[in-house]
């Protein structure tokens, strides 16, 4: 699974292969700050977005690192049909290969999308750059081989009917990360202090599910805390606020 | 990040590979494994390969591709690291119906490569875009580049 997710979401040692991972959840659940995080913890990385951040997602207001910045490029192809073109275009325009390969929105692109053939277009190419950048990276300061890593983002609220393209998505993206609203922190059930309270469960072929709690407080900033042993959501069970916020499992 | 076809179809291309480096033909047991693996697309992939219909597409910055010359003339683009293929059996049988593992271009490209049978175009960073974007094409050879 993707190890920049699970940097950005504070796992500690070497996983399985990186696989192209999907970020899914409702409105305001901390898709865009999972990606951004993942951004700031990594080597040189490629953000795109269909339109430009109006600030920094999941951090504290008016701060930045402008060291992990310099480290991003940002790129808003405004339609499904311009990032089709940058896409296929990289290898032209890019001067060096990240090692990042974000995409935020991938919703608002698939609208776009005439039918299922040109969903699995967009995420083929999307899979088939970020496999193109690895192939130009070289090895890491160990030795080991290094990976371009491809994390996208979407909206799932179980309504849109883009949402349909999901099972076309999982053919591409093996990794998927759910985020969801934390249903022990809803019903009142642990202090959290006014965050709102998520929830993202990591699913990726090859390795044991992983959860995380995640936090966002009135300042903006995105607080990230493992699930303690034994307390994870069993996704048989899921609640009825689950349910609400389109996971499926 | 290659393309994953389940463990049983990894396996029996990379034999395929090895008997054809040893042998330069491919064993009946083998074909006969690759037609239960891969049901119909089997014989139509492999006819594919015989007449060499598959081209492996590169360009200066080492991005690479594939066309496929199909059995109708048209010319369809496969991608190199995952599945992806613009005929409408790859629409039909693999996206919405779930039917095949892979529609027979894309078959013929991983055959081609196991055997050696690709023949190979250099294109320009341009062109190498704009065949990745390329819907399925009516023309056949000669009007690649």
């Amino acid at each position: 699974m993707s190890a920049a997710l699970q940097r950005a979401l504070g796992a500690a040692g070497p996983g399985p292969a990186p696989a192209p991972a999907l970020v899914l959840g409702p409105a305001r659940s901390g898709r865009s700050a999972l990606l951004f995080r993942a951004a700031l913890g990594g080597p040189r990385a490629l953000f795109l977005a269909p339109r430009a951040l109006q600030r920094l997602p999941g951090a504290r207001r008016g701060e930045s690192d402008p060291r992990g910045l310099q480290r991003i490029q940002f790129l808003y192809p405004p339609s499904l049909r311009e990032l089709l073109r940058l896409l296929a275009s990289l290898h032209q325009s890019l001067p060096g290969p990240p090692a990042l390969l974000l995409l935020d929105g991938l919703e608002q692109y698939l609208a776009g999308c005439p039918g299922p053939q040109a969903a699995a277009r967009l995420s083929a190419l999307l899979v088939d750059t970020a496999s193109y950048f690895t192939g130009r990276l070289g090895a890491d300061p160990q030795g080991s081989p290094t990976c371009c890593q491809l994390i996208a983002s979407m909206q799932v609220s179980g309504e849109t009917e883009v949402e349909d393209y999901l099972c076309i998505l999982q053919r591409y993206f093996p990794a998927q990360c759910w985020l969801c609203p934390d249903s022990a922190a809803a019903l009142g059930q642990e202090d959290c202090g006014g965050d709102r309270m998520f929830r993202a469960r990591l699913s990726q072929p090859g390795a044991a599910d992983q959860e995380w709690k995640l936090g966002f407080g009135l300042d903006g900033e995105m607080r990230v805390s493992p699930v303690p042993w034994g307390r994870a959501e069993d996704p048989g069970a899921a609640s009825d606020t689950d349910r609400a916020a389109g996971v499926e499992k | 990040m290659e393309a994953t076809l389940p463990a049983v179809a990894e396996e029996l291309l990379k034999e395929i590979k090895k008997a054809f480096q040893e042998t330069s033909h491919v064993p009946d047991d083998l074909l006969l494994a690759l037609k239960f693996v891969f049901g119909s697309s089997a014989v139509a992939a492999l006819d594919l390969v015989d007449q060499h219909s598959v081209t492996r597409i590169v360009s200066p910055s080492g991005r690479a591709m594939y066309q496929v010359l199909g059995s109708s003339g048209k010319l369809y683009t496969c991608y190199a690291s995952c599945h992806f293929c613009t005929c409408p059996a790859f629409a039909f049988s693999v996206l919405r119906k779930n039917d095949s593992l892979v529609c027979k271009h894309i078959l013929a490209m991983y055959l081609s490569q196991a055997t050696g049978a690709c023949q190979e175009l250099s294109v320009s960073d341009q062109q190498l875009a704009s065949i990745l974007l390329a819907e399925e094409e009516e023309e056949g050879p000669g009007t690649v580049c």
